[in-house]
């Protein structure tokens, strides 16, 4: 790997590692668990867009572990881990299918996958099925942060790649 | 353009879908629902019929981790009041009186649920046959 690319992306992961810390210490916007904007998912898209789908995937997997370690919830790492990981796989896929232009679309879904993948998650680990009673307003939220994180992402490559 | 207009459309779809299923969901609540059950981790460490509730009570969940909850129990209803968690999402949640949506502290791996009171009753008959003469 060139050294240009090593220190841009060093640069992006710590981007998005800045966005996913101020962002936790938000107050929760809603008593439901696991609703959330994910705006440092706007650096997984811009990430996989301007290089490759296995670049974005090393810069997720160290945000997931690097923001565990600095945030220092041992509980909250697996639904976020969980949740990211989920989402990568979906979008990953996606991405070969769906136009540049729908980034936004590819978001959405990812954000429906990873507000999935933690409900899966937080089912197992606490054994009450009822947590799955939250899916609807989940999806729905998973939709409007999704679309603004996809839009975000979309106006942010635009000029990165000029 | 025309694609995003198609996704558009498609996710406006869901929304609507999900805000039915939801409205259902939270006009479902059974009215024999009175049993909750309160779980550490994935164990159930107790169970209350709030039914039988005379005076409210508090009572503390702790886990291995050291998390505590304070839950309140009082006649038909349940609500956590204190918690170790950062987020607090749990006493957001309020009193819960039925058995659709559960208070779930993720944190601390607890949840309170409501569930029928003869679920877990291993002995109820499955056919009753004849009947006591009055």
């Amino acid at each position: 790997m060139n050294v240009k690319k090593l220190v841009t992306l060093a640069l992006l992961l710590g981007a998005a590692l800045i966005i996913f810390i101020v962002e936790a210490q938000l107050p929760p916007l809603t008593p439901i668990p696991g609703i959330k904007m994910g705006l440092a998912n706007i650096i997984t898209l811009v990430v996989m867009v301007l290089y490759d789908r296995k670049s974005a995937f090393t810069v997720l997997i160290l945000r997931i572990l690097l923001s565990g370690i600095f945030t220092g919830q041992a509980a909250g790492f697996i639904y976020s881990a969980a949740g990211g990981i989920l989402s990568f796989c979906v979008m990953a896929v996606l991405y070969k299918f769906i136009k540049l232009n729908s980034l936004w679309a590819i978001s959405v879904i990812g954000a429906a996958a990873h507000n999935t993948g933690q409900i899966l998650v937080a089912v197992l680990i606490t054994q009450t099925p009822e947590i799955f009673y939250y899916l609807p307003l989940l999806i729905i939220s998973a939709i409007i942060t999704g679309a603004f994180t996809g839009i975000t992402a979309q106006l942010v490559l635009k000029r990165l790649l000029k | 353009m025309r694609n995003n207009i198609k996704w558009i459309i498609t996710f406006a779809a869901v929304i609507l879908i999900c805000a039915a299923v939801w409205a259902g969901i939270f006009n479902y609540g059974s009215g024999g629902d009175t049993t909750a059950v309160i779980t550490s981790e994935g164990k159930i460490v107790e169970e209350i019929d709030l039914n039988g509730v005379g005076e409210p009570y508090e009572f503390t969940v702790e886990n291995s981790a050291g998390g505590t909850n304070v839950v309140r129990v009082e006649n038909g209803r349940i609500a956590v009041v204190e918690a170790s968690c950062p987020d607090k999402v749990c006493i957001e949640s309020g009193f819960i009186e039925n058995g659709s949506l559960p208070i779930v502290c993720l944190p601390n791996k607890l949840s309170v649920t409501i569930s029928r009171t003869d679920k877990d009753d291993g002995e109820q008959p499955d056919i009753i046959v004849g009947r006591a003469l009055k």
